[in-house]
């Protein structure tokens, strides 16, 4: 199945003709929007760290509309639960510069009627925090933590590498799709768990990673 | 069950959700080759509180609702739908997910509900096997988030920041849960039974979503496992193909995607019961803001809750002519018995005349003449009673997780 980033907004309906032996009613198949949402860029070192962790089991919302002046104790509070019992593949380490990121996404000053770029203040341009220096393929997939989710040649929670470069092989768009997936997200795919958005990697980090993913 | 919550607490008057569509946004970008036009049309809206700007965004099978998250999505229904109709269209009906890997692609010919546990015979049930369990039951009935209307707390309550649109009231069509039972058998020395679905944590060992009822609610002939909603299929984002309605009783409990449920001998312990969706273990269900309840119980039953559906905060009507006024009123099952409306900011109440009833789960409508004497401005509250003499507290109550506001709602509107 292709991207269609373009027709995102307008959700997809597809309700599938069931087979001839099947009963009457037919599969339900849904696409969902693609995610835009995404972290106000920062140049905390916790602005990485929760692209590279939260943002893998949910999108940006969840900590960005919390009432302004949440606490140093919620937020403490609320990514501790993320690790335990929620399962958050969280470095201990880690967790002081997220709690300092996300003190300050909550208590910053927002617009009540956002007009022109300001209006846009939850999309960031990539994060220089992130894409810095161009970066070789392994760097940026450890950097990414997509090494949770996929491996070279088996399915983890997402598909191998190889298997997503043998799904796009021989088409003349394939790198091009790969990367709109990565910066995206997407889901269905190749299974119920959804592939979060990477909006932070450069157009150049793309490219880099798609060749190397089309290459496998 | 909880009684009465109408008392005490000082401090901020409530206030109704006010819509304000702030029209498209167009700022196509282009980064590189990639074109993100999919943000070229974004409609946006403002919830009255605090940081409570939010997209419309249209989903599979949905009209364009009030984003919250949008992995794993959860919409909200803009309010003034409430006032189109006493049944929520499926379009419009609000959408609450707890983990990120939900199904998007469900084959109902392969699909089976699976009953376990403490039961003479373990089944696997196909849909169509499931359907010729008995005549099909329909039963009006609301469902709400625990955390609606979570924003207007005051102090503010962490959590999801819902306006009043967690709400909606259905058709809902399914089999008694306890023919299911029956089926299978219920041996001696069940308490309790416990509901999963399809949808998983996308990673990690965090705890599966999953919720549990005593057996003699299990058992009491009302939940049941449903697969219509207003007449057709349940949309995926509500639960395609099965899911659970426990009417009364707060959306947790309404496990989407129903695929196992299980007879258990000891009181379930999951973390979304033991831990998460619990509320102070008194009266009120409420606590001083900031402090902690010396005990807390499993959430359960709505309280009693009543809007105005008619009329928006801000809203101008004709002084010195009639206006009707109109709205709905809704609990956890006793039923409606009346419902009161003041324009004087609640110094003096009069009551309201109620539309016939669709059933003590549904909302109930209600109706009321006002006739503005005199230019200038006016305070709509709206307060309803059911049949066990619960009602709604005129300042909201306070607990930490956000959970059954039930505040005298306040509209305030100009006589022009």
């Amino acid at each position: 199945m292709t991207t269609r980033i373009g027709s995102s907004w307008r959700a997809v309906l597809r309700v599938t003709v069931g087979l001839a032996l099947a009963p009457a009613a037919g599969g339900l198949d849904i696409q969902l929007p693609a995610e835009t949402a995404a972290y106000v860029p920062s140049d905390l070192p916790g602005y990485a760290l929760a692209q590279k962790n939260c943002l893998l089991c949910h999108s940006a919302e969840y900590a960005q509309y919390q009432p302004p002046a949440s606490t140093r104790g919620y937020w403490e509070a609320t990514v501790r639960k993320m690790k335990k019992p929620f399962g958050a593949l969280l470095a201990e380490d880690d967790i002081p510069a997220i709690v300092d990121y996300l003190v300050t996404i909550s208590s910053a000053p927002r617009p009540v009627t956002p007009t022109g770029a300001n209006a846009r203040a939850d999309i960031p341009l990539p994060s220089p925090a992130i894409s810095a220096a161009p970066r070789d393929a392994m760097e940026i997939i450890s950097a990414s933590n997509c090494a949770i989710c996929h491996a070279a040649d088996r399915k983890i929670v997402g598909p191998a590498f190889r298997d997503v470069a043998a799904r796009y092989a021989g088409r003349p768009d394939a790198a091009a799709q790969i990367a709109s997936s990565i910066r995206t997200g997407g889901s269905g795919k190749w299974g119920p768990v959804p592939m979060p958005p990477f909006p932070g990697l450069s157009d150049e980090e793309l490219k880099t990673l798609s060749a190397w993913i089309v290459s496998r | 069950m909880k009684s009465d919550r109408a008392i005490k607490d000082p401090e901020l008057p409530s206030r109704r959700m006010l819509l304000r569509y702030l029209g498209a946004i167009g700022t196509g970008t282009a980064l590189g080759g990639l074109t993100f036009d999919a943000l070229a049309s974004d409609d946006r809206i403002q919830l009255p509180f605090d940081n409570g700007e939010r997209r419309l965004v249209a989903y599979p099978q949905k009209r364009p609702l009030i984003v919250l998250t949008s992995r794993p999505p959860q919409l909200e229904t803009p309010f003034a739908v409430f006032n189109e109709s006493l049944i929520t269209p499926n379009d419009a009906f609000f959408v609450r997910y707890h983990w990120s890997a939900i199904p998007v692609s469900v084959d109902p010919a392969a699909y089976r509900l699976r009953i376990g546990g403490k039961v003479a015979t373990p089944l696997e049930l196909s849909l169509d096997e499931l359907k010729r369990l008995g005549d099909p039951v329909e039963l009006v009935a609301v469902n709400q988030c625990s955390g609606n209307s979570r924003g207007f707390f005051a102090p503010r309550a962490n959590g999801g920041q819902l306006g009043n649109g967690a709400m909606g009231n259905a058709r809902w069509t399914g089999v008694p849960l306890k023919r299911v039972l029956e089926k299978a058998g219920v041996q001696a020395g069940a308490v309790q039974v416990s509901f999963k679905g399809l949808d998983r944590p996308p990673l990690g060992d965090g705890p599966d979503f999953a919720k549990a009822l005593d057996i003699d609610h299990a058992l009491d002939g009302e939940v049941l496992v449903a697969w219509a909603m207003n007449g057709v299929d349940l949309p995926m984002l509500n639960g395609y193909p099965l899911r659970l309605v426990v009417p009364g009783w707060y959306g947790t409990y309404w496990v989407k995607h129903l695929s196992d449920v299980q007879v258990l001998e000891s009181a379930f312990d999951g973390f979304w019961v033991k831990t998460a969706y619990r509320v102070p273990d008194n009266a009120c269900a409420c606590v001083e803001p900031g402090t902690t309840p010396a005990r807390t119980t499993p959430i359960s039953r709505f309280d009693v809750r009543s809007f105005i559906t008619s009329l928006a905060d801000g809203a101008k009507l004709p002084a010195g002519r009639q206006t009707v006024v109109r709205g709905i009123a809704f609990d956890g099952g006793y039923g409606i018995s009346e419902v009161a409306l003041s324009t004087d900011g609640g110094r003096t109440w009069r009551e309201t005349q109620l539309s016939p009833s669709l059933g003590r789960y549904s909302f109930r409508e209600w109706k009321a003449v006002f006739r503005p004497p005199r230019t200038g401005t006016y305070e709509l509250k709206v307060r309803a009673v059911n049949r066990i003499g619960q009602s709604q507290p005129p300042e909201g109550l306070w607990n930490a997780a956000g959970y059954m506001r039930n505040v005298v709602e306040t509209t305030r509107v100009t006589a022009v």
